[in-house]
Formats: C-alpha cells, structure tokens, sequence
C-alpha cells in the first residue's frame, strides 16, 4: 500500500484509482453515517473526502495504516459539510428522506423504519449539539476507535487537549442522555 | 451514579472498538465500564453510531467507482504533488475540509490557477455582469437596487448547464427566469460535474437576482470558495465579505472568515492573513479551524 501511496503522490492517475477503489467502501461508510442520511448529496461530500485524501497524502507519514487516514479525511469532511447540507436541506427538493434508497421500501417495516429513523435523527442531534472539535474526537474515538495518541498526532495537538476534548464530549453526552428520556430509550440505556 | 474514576480506559476503549481486545483486557474494560457512567455514555454512542444503516447498497461499487475515476482523472491533470511546506497533517486534513471541503485544501497548496488575475485586476463579479433587462419577468425576491442584474441575460448566459437552461424556452427574454432554488440547483450540478466556473457564475448570479433568498448564504459562501479555487483572490474575497457584512452571526461565517484567511494566504499577505486567522479564532473558538488556524499563526507569528 505504501508503494501506491507513492505513486499517486507522483501523480499516477492508474494508482490513484486503484487506492480511491480500495479506500472508497470505508470512506463512504464514514461518510453516511456522519452525515446521517441518504441524499446524493452523500456523492458530493465523498468526493470532496477523496480530493482531501489525494491531497493530503504526500503529508502522509505512514504513522497509520492508509485505510485509518483515509477515515479520518472522510470524518473531517463529513463534520465539515454537516452545517451545510443541513441548511441546504432545509428547502432543497433533495431533502434527506426524499432520496431513500430503492430498496428501504421493501425491507424494514414502517415501525421498524421509524425506529431506525429515530436512532438516525438521534445521532445527527447528538454531533450537532457538541461543538465541531468535541464532535470530531467523539466519532474518531468512540466509533472508529482511534486512540488519543493517534487522534493527537493527527491534529498536531497535545495528547491531553484531546483527552480534554474527549471528556467534555462525554460528559455533554451523559447529561444528554440523562435528561433525556426520549433518548434514553433509543440508546437502549439502562436496559 | 457511579463514583466516576479519575481516568477513563481510552487505550481498551480504543482497542474494544477495533476488535482487538484479549479476554483479560475485556474483563478490565468490562470492570471500568461497571463505574464509569461517563464511557458507558460513549458506549451507548457507539452503539448508536453502529446501527444507524449507512445504506450501503451494491450500485456503491459503481458509484465508488465512478468518483474514484473522477478524482484520479483530476489529480492527473494536476500532476505530482509536493508535500506542504509548513502544515502537518492536522492542518492539511483542517484546511482542506473546510468550507466545500477538501480541494479547499489543494487551492492553498498550489492548485493550478485558471487564472493569473491578480488583486488589482480582479474586480468583484458583480461589477462585471451585465446590467437587469427591464423586459425579463421579475424575480419572486425582491431585486437588489444596488445590483440589479438578472433575468434572462443571467439566464442566456449560463445557458448550458442543465437541460432546463439548454432548452429554447428558457434562453428567451420572454420565459421565465429560474427561481432561486433552480440556480441553485443548478449550481451543485455544475459543481458536482467540476465544471467550477459555471457553478461559480450560477451561485452569484443567484445571489444578485435573489439576495434574500434562504439560498444566497450558502451560494455566497460557495462562490467564495470556488472562487478562490479558480485563483480569482480579489472575487472570492469580495464574496466572503459580502457575506461576512450581511450576515455577521450566520450559520456560515466561520467558513466565511477561513475562506478569507486561506486567500490571504495564496496573495501572500501577511498581516492581513494573520488578521484573519485572529478574527475567526476570536469569533468561533472550537471550530473546527481551530486547530489549523492555530498551527497557521504560530508559523506566522515565528
């Protein structure tokens, strides 16, 4: 993977697509599930994470495996464009729930979609409620389990300015699943 | 509640998430998990983030495709790339998410120039389009006396970009000029298509023809990004200003104020980029600029 890394840095337009094809199911994945919906607006915003990719790698240091970096870009991105596509989708025709894929229709039920709709909402209101840096250390660490050091080394900050970032990440989260019976019951909390 | 400990088990945390912790190292986090309400809240979070469908469906592997053959054409017209001088990752991986993301990034580390406009000869869009046709239907929003430009010129001009604009109806005086929200539209198209100067010319012309509309924020701040892609510095500074002047509070002015930052950068002005980099650290502290506009000004201020 290395040896690709260097050749798309040389500008290798075969290996840029070979390593975009092999680092493209996960940075989609990231990339749907920080922005919490469905809308072909996900098309722009994973672009705009494998541009980022292709840009930063010749800043790569090889600290982390290709695949962990490549998630990162696409986290940041997605964190990046939510306050964007959020007002976009507040009068855009391509609103999120209007652009389900074919085949939601015919695999969950209507309470099951619900259900799955509210755990969705859910986690878009949680990322916006923190703030955008707290938000960010929550995602990379607690869902994609990077660790703090790495999260650090990444962001050029002191391991304890993101332990901090983490802390109050969780603290706003606790407080908010406390007071929040509603979500309580979507997180399962207790149970 | 639980008495909270002092510290919480980050590295198992960590470690559980990527599947790799051993028996032993499971009962400790399992054992920190009994006391910690503050990781059992980041449990439930991951729980959260997991099943939340991420739609994956079997046309990703066209469409991964299709963007993966898009990107590598563009990053080959590029050419090599050369690693930045003076940013580490954090701030590469920052900037280049930052306002309509990533090749915000690649614009600053020298992405080719379509232009060689410099500040001086780049008046702001608007002075260049052409004056409102008094014929053309009137806009649903209210015309900007200051700017007044619209209509079918508008329309004629950026003809082209979607079937709508390329049918005869529509590039005659006499149709009825697209609404906000078609501009709009057709912007993303031209900007998904990478065909940046017509979603550049779209946005603004959006913003001209319906300044009040919920759509010219977001144009605006678009164009002042695209702009600066396009290496028309003076423009895209003129548009982040713009918005900056009418909406000092608004959902966008932190990439607003990074957008004017980054351009400072790419006319190597110093002071006014160390300006801009204060001013949106004093007004957004915890953005996500943060962290590059940090790095960024301790490089300056050295």
């Amino acid at each position: 993977m290395v040896a690709l890394v260097r050749r798309v840095v040389a500008g290798d337009r075969k290996a840029t697509r070979s390593l975009l094809a092999a680092v493209g199911p996960a940075m989609l994945r990231a990339v749907r599930k920080v922005l919490a919906r469905s809308t072909h607006e996900i098309e722009d915003v994973a672009q705009e994470a494998m541009e980022a990719l292709v840009a930063a790698l010749p800043s790569f240091r090889g600290e982390c495996p290709v695949l962990h970096f490549a998630r990162r870009v696409a986290v940041l991105t997605a964190l990046a464009n939510r306050r964007r596509l959020d007002l976009r989708a507040q009068w855009a025709a391509d609103a999120p729930d209007q652009a389900e894929p074919e085949g939601v229709a015919t695999g969950p039920s209507p309470a099951e979609a619900l259900f799955l709709r509210g755990r969705r909402d859910a986690l878009q209101a949680l990322l916006d409620e923190l703030p955008a840096n707290q938000a960010e250390v929550l995602v990379l660490h607690v869902a994609l389990g990077f660790t703090v050091d790495e999260i650090a080394g990444a962001a050029g900050r002191p391991a304890e300015t993101i332990r901090s970032r983490l802390r109050l990440a969780k603290q706003a989260l606790r407080d908010r699943i406390q007071a929040s019976p509603e979500l309580s019951e979507i997180l399962e909390v207790g149970r | 509640m639980s008495a909270q400990p002092s510290r919480c088990r980050e590295d198992l945390f960590a470690r559980s998430r990527r599947g790799q912790l051993s028996a032993v190292e499971q009962r400790a986090l399992d054992a920190h998990l009994a006391v910690c309400d503050l990781c059992r809240a980041a449990g439930a979070f991951a729980a959260l983030y997991d099943a939340v469908p991420d739609h994956a469906s079997a046309a990703d592997d066209v469409l991964i495709a299709r963007l993966a053959d898009r990107v590598a054409g563009r990053a080959a017209a590029v050419g090599p790339r050369r690693r930045p001088r003076a940013l580490a990752i954090a701030a590469g991986v920052a900037l280049l998410v930052a306002a309509g993301g990533a090749a915000a990034w690649v614009s600053v580390h020298g992405f080719p120039s379509r232009s060689d406009e410099s500040p001086a000869a780049a008046p702001p869009r608007e002075t260049q389009r052409p004056r409102a046709v008094a014929e053309v239907a009137p806009a649903p929003a209210p015309p900007n006396e200051e700017k007044p430009a619209t209509g079918a010129r508008v329309a004629t001009r950026h003809a082209g970009v979607s079937e709508r604009a390329r049918s005869p109806r529509t590039s005659l005086a006499t149709a009825a000029a697209p609404t906000a929200a078609e501009l709009f539209a057709d912007a993303n198209a031209a900007r998904r298509a990478l065909d940046l100067k017509k979603a550049t010319d779209l946005y603004l012309a959006l913003d001209v023809q319906f300044p009040e509309s919920a759509e010219a924020p977001v144009a605006l701040v678009s164009a002042g990004d695209l702009l600066s892609r396009l290496g028309k510095s003076a423009a895209a500074l003129h548009a982040f200003d713009r918005y900056l002047n009418r909406w000092p509070d608004g959902p966008l002015a932190p990439e607003a104020l990074f957008g004017r930052a980054r351009t400072f950068r790419q006319l190597a002005h110093r002071e006014d980029e160390i300006d801009a980099w204060r001013r949106l650290l004093r007004a957004f502290p915890g953005s996500v600029y943060e962290s590059a506009g940090r790095q960024r000004l301790g490089e300056l201020l050295r």
